[in-house]
């Protein structure tokens, strides 16, 4: 078997790990970074929507957190991880919520009253976080009419976008403002940092309150390599799902280890009279957020295969949708929910069991985010709306909305989905087994920096929190180290 | 067996117009295969079993559309066993909602199949 050496190793190279390693790199450390997935970012050319879920995205972006109904969540695997694939949108948490933050941590409130914005705006200046206005986008431009019409506030949505060309939703062009573009790109220039892709972590060795080494498989074309990795010190950002789960594999276990939230998300299928053409436009940069802090509305990314996955819930209702795509426009509604799942490990099975069974208030907001939005969308003058709810018949005019059915009575059939996982290592659940900034009471050399470590849901995008938290983490890390 | 699957359940109206009907369908059920391959074992493991059900199933309810001289629908069937247990209805999803999402990234190749059948309607 072969053995690595490193000062300082990192599992992942999401938001989390990318954020850490540059505190690292910049103290002068060695960092060994090790990522689940490939990387894509020496590529010339864009992988077409099917390749690039299945090779971007974890499990092919098919995993259940399982539940009644079931919501299917996605996370990224390749270098960079989700911030490859996603719109690179770049928030703060509002201050309401940063203030309950602060409440609800026992042991690093303070920071989120002050300190959590430096390291804010140091993420926005890094990725060029700004709002694009350079051409009229009606995608983006219905959005804030429903907004107007409705008196409703809205607010901005700053991207990590720098010359983006392709005014595609996802940003095709490279302008892209993601890990690989950033501070993997910095940390590649630096001879004390080392990448090893295609690795994947199995399982932590310990010795008393000691991490030693990492077990970690390489796979090269069809072959697979064990790789023993000895180190000073563990970083662990391989991501909300993923980092209890190792912890959990490797004997790191403990009470609420593994309670985790995430946004549930249902959208909103409309149609107008005008060309709205959201295929060809950037993602819109305003979200509704009259109802925050509990439900946010927004656009949604569109393109032809996602659309497609929209008809074939209820092709019969909306085969007519197929050849007037350029007049569909796609919502989300999302809410910041009460109920927590649970990320379980069942002996003999390498995979995570995640469930997460909402609560009867989350459904009421996800009803009321869709009726409101809904009617909205009607009074801007949508010729049809459509729920992602299973053989749901679509709303042809405002009336028929009262027609809708209770939401006791078609909870069940909601097609939920989330790209917003967090919390599963929160000091509110594990308050006695984790110290301050994520690290763990029982192994001194480790500490996370990841997603996992939000105190709970946020109620907005949250890369730019996991950079944030990531990054005075491993600052928090290494004055402990140097004492 | 998933090709099979995939091709019952995919729209006539998407496919049948269309003279790369087989090439269509092969790249469709590649993408469904490798997706399911890909995904974790809670997707992976129960959707070997759904497979066979499902396809023992959809021969089923063509021998009885054949019997019944298509009197009996293998549409109302199908709408039938969706509704049987959560099982097979989001399992059905599932393979419908890979197949929908590979067949429309040629958004071209949609627009063709919609506008050739209206015409031979």
């Amino acid at each position: 078997m072969k053995k690595i050496e490193t000062e300082f190793l990192i599992i992942g190279s999401g938001p989390g790990g990318a954020a850490a390693s540059e505190r690292l790199l910049n103290s002068k450390k060695e960092v060994l970074m090790i990522e689940e997935g490939s990387d894509f970012s020496c590529n010339s050319f864009k992988l077409n929507p099917t390749d690039e879920m299945l090779n971007m995205w974890k499990d092919a972006a098919l995993s259940p957190a399982f539940g009644i109904p079931s919501i299917t969540y996605a996370e990224g695997k390749c270098v960079g991880g989700g911030t490859e694939i996603n719109s690179g949108i770049i928030q703060r948490v509002p201050e309401e919520v940063l203030n309950s933050w602060s409440k609800l941590s026992k042991i690093d409130g303070e920071y989120y009253l002050k300190a959590i914005h430096e390291d804010y705006d140091f993420i926005e200046k890094k990725l060029n976080a700004s709002i694009l206005q350079d051409r009229r986008n009606m995608h983006s431009e219905m959005l804030k009419k429903v907004a107007g019409l409705n008196s409703w506030k809205i607010d901005s949505l700053p991207r990590a976008l720098k010359g983006c060309t392709c005014y595609e939703p996802l940003c095709n062009c490279g302008g892209r403002q993601s890990m690989t573009k950033t501070f993997l790109e910095d940390a590649k220039k630096d001879n004390a940092f080392k990448l090893e892709s295609n690795t994947k972590a199995i399982k932590i060795n310990f010795k008393k309150n000691k991490a030693l080494s990492v077990l970690a498989e390489k796979k090269i074309n069809n072959t697979k390599e064990k790789i023993e990795i000895h180190f000073k010190h563990l970083c662990l950002s391989a991501g909300t799902i993923n980092t209890p789960f190792l912890m959990m594999k490797s004997g790191l276990n403990f009470k609420g280890l593994g309670n985790f939230q995430l946004h549930p998300t249902i959208r909103v299928l409309a149609r107008f009279k005008e060309n709205i053409e959201a295929m060809k436009e950037r993602l819109p940069d305003v979200a509704i957020t009259e109802f925050m802090p509990h439900i946010r509305f927004g656009g949604s990314v569109v393109s032809p295969a996602i659309f497609g996955m929209n008809l074939s819930e209820s092709w019969e209702k909306r085969s007519h949708l197929a050849n007037k795509l350029n007049n569909l426009a796609s919502y989300y509604v999302m809410i910041k929910p009460l109920s927590w799942g649970k990320i379980s490990k069942f002996a003999f099975i390498n995979s995570p069991f995640v469930s997460y069974r909402l609560k009867k208030e989350d459904f009421s907001n996800l009803n009321k985010g869709l009726i409101e939005l809904s009617k909205g969308l009607f009074e801007l003058g949508a010729l049809e709306v459509h729920p992602s709810i299973k053989n749901h018949e679509g709303w042809f005019s405002r009336k028929d909305l009262d027609k809708n059915e209770p939401v006791n009575k078609i909870r069940k059939k909601f097609n939920l989905m989330s790209i917003h996982l967090f919390s599963s290592c929160s000091p509110l659940n594990n308050f006695e087994n984790l110290l301050d900034f994520g690290r763990v009471k029982k192994v001194k050399n480790l500490f996370i920096a990841d997603g996992s470590t939000l105190i709970n849901a946020p109620g907005v995008n949250p890369q730019a929190t996991i950079m944030a938290v990531s990054r005075r983490n491993a600052e928090s890390y290494l004055e402990k180290v140097n004492g | 067996m998933i090709e099979y699957i995939v091709e019952k359940l995919l729209p006539n109206e998407l496919i049948n117009s269309n003279q790369d009907k087989e090439e269509i369908l092969f790249k469709v059920t590649s993408y469904v295969k490798n997706s399911i391959d890909t995904s974790g074992f809670f997707v992976k493991f129960p959707e070997k079993s759904l497979r066979v059900v499902t396809y023992i199933f959809f021969k089923f309810f063509m021998l009885i559309e054949i019997i019944s001289l298509k009197k009996i629908k293998f549409k109302d069937c199908l709408n039938r066993f969706l509704k049987m247990s959560s099982f097979f209805g989001d399992g059905i999803r599932l393979y419908k909602s890979l197949a929908f999402f590979a067949l429309f990234e040629d958004i071209e190749l949609i627009k063709k199949n919609i506008s050739n059948e209206k015409n031979r309607n």
